[in-house]
């Protein structure tokens, strides 16, 4: 004990380092820190940048407003009394009288055949906008709501100004309501005609694709997948393996191609004799458009193939080799092990890759819009028999890439509409996606 | 022999049991061996699937892979089209998206997997920003698109628009002024929403490579004269020319050459006439010979006004009218930025990153996992601080796994379309960008226009352009199977 005792703590800090520099690594370790966590805060940011953009723009896909007539088509004349004002209909030169409706197109094609009554203004949540006539004036525009309508005469709110002569009239409504966007049977959204913005034209484009792909890949994919857990030898694996990684890798741009090209002309068996065939059936049964949902979809089915088989087959890996040897020892065949034992214990993880499938399906994009058509389908007017997979159908991501494809502004309803679909798709996505996750961690069979 | 014992165990009467019982080999080894054929079916038609796609597209395409389609531009005929610049617009949004995505998609994931919270809130929230991984790679890539669109290309209209700029950096603003000599001359331009300046206004001029010229301001009263001057010469020229040509004095090329070449001299100028100028009017001289009525006429016309437009060029080499007015031009520096971006390239690497992202992010926590764990707890142990295990033990470590991830995930914004062509500046681009805020195209679009269009010839085109994309897909994919299989043979 004549040695005194030494610090251990400067000798143990001369080994990992000076002391000086222990603060500059506290430094960086901390900017280190800050910049991960901003990397984090990138993706949530993202989340946030999606739905932020969908739902404000599709807020104003139902707000924007537009015009269905000018005081050019529809003479008239305002009638003040207190503080509401009219605007009555006159006659035409023609003695043909505006009418203002609401409701239903049929309702208006009725009174369209009834008589002369040829101009016919549907309005839903009308305004009457007043617009000076001269442009250099600083007149304001004036916008009156419009209380209550009858055949011929709008209540507006508010009085216009003296000199309503020196404006110009226009009456615009909303084009899109929420209950006609979600129950909708008609999707037209073109300038002219009396747009309508009812979502389900798309969606069952959407559904018909998806359904397809489905039926294609759903089977060959377990097959392939329980091939390739249970029965492949090694050697086979190694070359399907990447075969499948290569499928997977395929741009969908080339599927797109492939289904126009290949599977629509093959799904027509032009080689066959159709008129045999028609001679029996009295119809041709392969009369497919040069569009069509089937084709679309056998090729959205190619392409999720590799993704249900991997996806499959890693849940099938997972589950512990104990289960089948148990089988096996009881006698089971290879067939009845896959069938009565590892699908069973990994039905949870084959049911999140099929949701996954499903989203991969739904979100698809250039080979719908390539294969599928570009019309959709009049299910208000044609009603279940429009559901034909044989001809075109506009899916919701066919109609995005339609109509950013035709050169359209930054304003206006379509533009806007492009928000709302996409709004409708990330709702599905995103849903099938939070399911697939809830299923696989909380129903996921744990063999420890 | 088998069904008799079986039937003597008491099987439980249902009847498939009794049936397979009854005969338990020959029934479930078929069964068995059924489902084998049927699975070797079912494997075999993805590899049948991919089979007849490469055999389709390299039989319409391969005709028409050549040099110049592989470098050319898109036009509006199959036969000159080419590829090339939707290449280079590729290649260019990339590597935005790569230098974008690569650092924030692996920081994201080490930030996941190396930095895990202990207390409950903070873990919470970590769970959170995983979900929201899992969720992010579930939405469709148009949708990105969409984003893209108002969040880079419109900016949510706070910030102008690209023809007006709410922020510019790299850009000079000019006013171009022709003179009469043909040579176009800039004028600088404090801010490009200035009127059109007056050329009498301009202190200095510039010509295309920035050098200062001189350059004279006139009015066309002070020029008339001498304009005048030129005019009656031009005239005179070609009426001793078409006298000459009449009475046959001049016959051969030579002879009305050496005639030109006398006027422009007689004129007084010291340089001899541009030969291109020379060459025009002999053509013409030699027209009017062999031809008669208006024809002869019009080249007669021809010759003057050659003459007369090679004579101001000379005279007034660096002039320009009083009353002319200036074209606007913007010369961009390679580093040229601006808010918004617009539909550049920028824009187009930024929508592919965000597509992108979750599959870097979720293949470099899977790298980051497979590093065992004990690596770790060595480094940590010998006193090393968290960034320092990551960066010199757990990064080096997952390197392999986080390449494949990276490799995977840029041939999958090679080949995505659709967000691309959300933010894309149409499909016809005759240039290639210069500078981050240029336009672009790129392969899958090129290819995506041409199978739209319903001529044969662009659908072959476009299964040309599908094999050179393939092509380098399957170099990336290949790429990225070997690193895989490297990195599993060395474990």
């Amino acid at each position: 004990m004549s040695v005194a005792p030494t610090d251990p703590v400067p000798n143990a800090r001369r080994r990992i380092g000076k002391p000086k520099s222990t603060k500059l690594r506290d430094l960086l370790e901390g900017g280190v820190m800050t910049s991960l966590v901003l990397c984090g805060l990138f993706s949530i940011l993202t989340t946030v940048g999606i739905v932020g953009t969908l739902f404000t723009d599709t807020v104003e896909f139902f707000s924007v407003k537009q015009v269905v007539a000018h005081a050019e088509d529809m003479p008239g004349k305002f009638e003040s009394s207190g503080n509401a004002s009219s605007f009555v209909v006159g006659q035409q030169e023609d003695g043909t009288k505006f009418r203002f409706l609401t409701h239903t197109s049929a309702e208006a094609a009725a009174i369209h055949s009834d008589e002369m009554l040829r101009p016919v203004i549907i309005i839903e949540d009308p305004e009457v906008r007043l617009i000076p006539r001269d442009p250099a004036s600083k007149a304001p525009t004036i916008v009156l709501p419009v209380e209550s309508y009858t055949i011929d005469r709008l209540t507006l709110k508010g009085t216009p100004p003296a000199d309503v002569s020196s404006y110009r009239i226009e009456l615009f409504h909303s084009p899109a309501r929420v209950a006609d966007f979600l129950t909708g049977g008609e999707w037209n959204p073109k300038l002219g005609s009396t747009p309508h913005f009812g979502i389900w034209p798309l969606i069952s484009g959407t559904l018909m694709v998806t359904l397809i792909a489905m039926l294609v890949a759903g089977p060959l994919g377990l097959i392939t997948a329980i091939w390739l857990a249970e029965y492949a030898p090694k050697r086979v694996r190694d070359v399907l393996k990447p075969v499948l990684e290569i499928l997977a890798g395929v741009p969908t741009v080339v599927l797109g191609f492939f289904a126009l090209t290949v599977i629509t002309p093959q799904l027509r068996f032009e080689q066959f004799p159709m008129s045999l065939l028609s001679g029996i059936l009295g119809v041709n049964p392969f009369n497919i458009g040069t569009y069509n949902v089937l084709s679309a979809g056998i090729a959205v089915g190619i392409l999720t193939l590799p993704i249900i088989t991997s996806l499959t087959e890693d849940a099938l890996r997972a589950v512990p080799r104990a289960l089948r040897e148990g089988s096996f020892g009881l006698g089971a065949t290879r067939f009845e092990t896959s069938i009565k034992v590892t699908t069973p214990a990994a039905l949870s993880g084959i049911i999140a890759a099929f949701l996954l499938a499903i989203a991969r399906c739904v979100g698809e994009t250039m080979i719908v819009a390539l294969a599928a058509g570009q019309q959709p389908i009049d299910l208000a007017g044609a009603g279940a028999s429009a559901l034909d997979p044989r001809g075109g159908m506009q899916p919701m991501t066919g109609y995005l890439v339609a109509v950013i494809g035709g050169d359209i502004s930054n304003f206006g309803i379509e533009y806007f509409s492009l928000y709302a679909v996409a709004a409708v798709l990330f709702v599905i996505t995103f849903a099938l996606t939070i399911v697939g996750h809830i299923i696989r961690v909380k129903f996921q069979q744990q063999y420890e | 022999m088998s069904t008799t014992s079986s039937t003597s165990l008491g099987t439980p009467p249902v009847p498939i049991r009794q049936m397979m019982a009854r005969n338990p080999r020959t029934t479930r080894a078929a069964f068995d061996r059924g489902f084998a054929v049927v699975c070797v079916f079912a494997a075999a038609f993805s590899v049948f699937a991919l089979a007849v796609l490469l055999a389709r597209i390299i039989w319409s395409g391969v005709n028409y892979l050549s040099w110049t389609f592989i470098t050319g531009m898109a036009g509006s005929e199959a036969a000159t089209s080419g590829i090339g610049y939707a290449t280079v617009g590729t290649v260019c949004i990339c590597i935005v998206c790569a230098l974008t995505a690569i650092p924030i998609g692996i920081g994201t994931a080490v930030l996941l997997e190396e930095y895990r919270p202990r207390n409950e809130k903070a873990r919470r929230v970590h769970d959170f920003v995983q979900l929201n991984i899992t969720n992010l790679a579930g939405v469709p890539s148009v949708v990105y698109g969409l984003l893209g669109l108002t969040v880079f290309v419109y900016m949510f209209n706070l910030f102008g628009s690209v023809s007006n700029p709410g922020f510019e950096f790299g850009a000079t603003h000019y006013d171009r002024f022709l003179t009469l000599g043909g040579k176009t001359v800039l004028a600088p331009v404090a801010d490009h929403n200035s009127p059109d300046l007056k050329p009498s206004e301009v202190p200095q001029f510039y010509t295309d490579t920035e050098q200062p010229v001189a350059v004279e301001v006139a009015s066309s009263e002070d020029l008339q004269p001498k304009l005048d001057e030129i005019d009656s010469r031009s005239a005179d020229l070609t009426i001793t020319l078409e006298a000459a040509t009449k009475s046959g004095t001049l016959t051969t090329v030579d002879q009305i050459r050496k005639a030109v070449d006398d006027a422009w001299k007689a004129a007084g100028h010291a340089n001899a006439i541009p030969v291109e100028s020379a060459d025009k009017i002999v053509a013409s001289v030699k027209l009017a010979m062999d031809s008669t009525g208006r024809k002869a006429r019009k080249a007669l016309e021809a010759v003057s006004e050659e003459f007369a437009r090679v004579e101001v060029r000379e005279v007034f080499p660096n002039t320009i009218l009083s009353n002319s007015v200036p074209q606007e031009e913007v010369k961009r520096a390679p580093w040229y930025l601006r808010i918004p971006f617009g539909r550049s390239v920028l824009t187009g690497g930024l929508t592919l990153m965000l597509v992108v992202l979750p599959i870097i992010i979720i293949s470099t926590q899977e790298a980051l996992r497979s590093v065992s764990r004990s690596l770790r707890q060595a480094s940590l142990a010998m006193g090393a601080t968290q960034w320092q295990t990551i960066s010199k033990v757990t990064l080096p470590a997952a390197i392999p796994g986080i390449m494949t991830g990276i490799i995977l995930a840029m041939s999958r914004a090679i080949g995505e379309a659709a967000p691309v062509l959300m933010v894309a500046s149409g499909v016809f681009v005759p240039y290639l960008p210069q500078n981050l805020m240029d336009g672009f195209t790129a392969m899958p679009l090129q290819i995506y226009t041409w199978v739209g269009k319903p001529q044969e010839e662009f659908r072959q085109i476009a299964a040309a352009g599908i094999i050179l994309l393939l092509g380098i897909l399957l170099c990336f994919n290949g790429l990225a199977i070997y690193i895989r299989q490297r990195t599993q043979r060395m474990a």
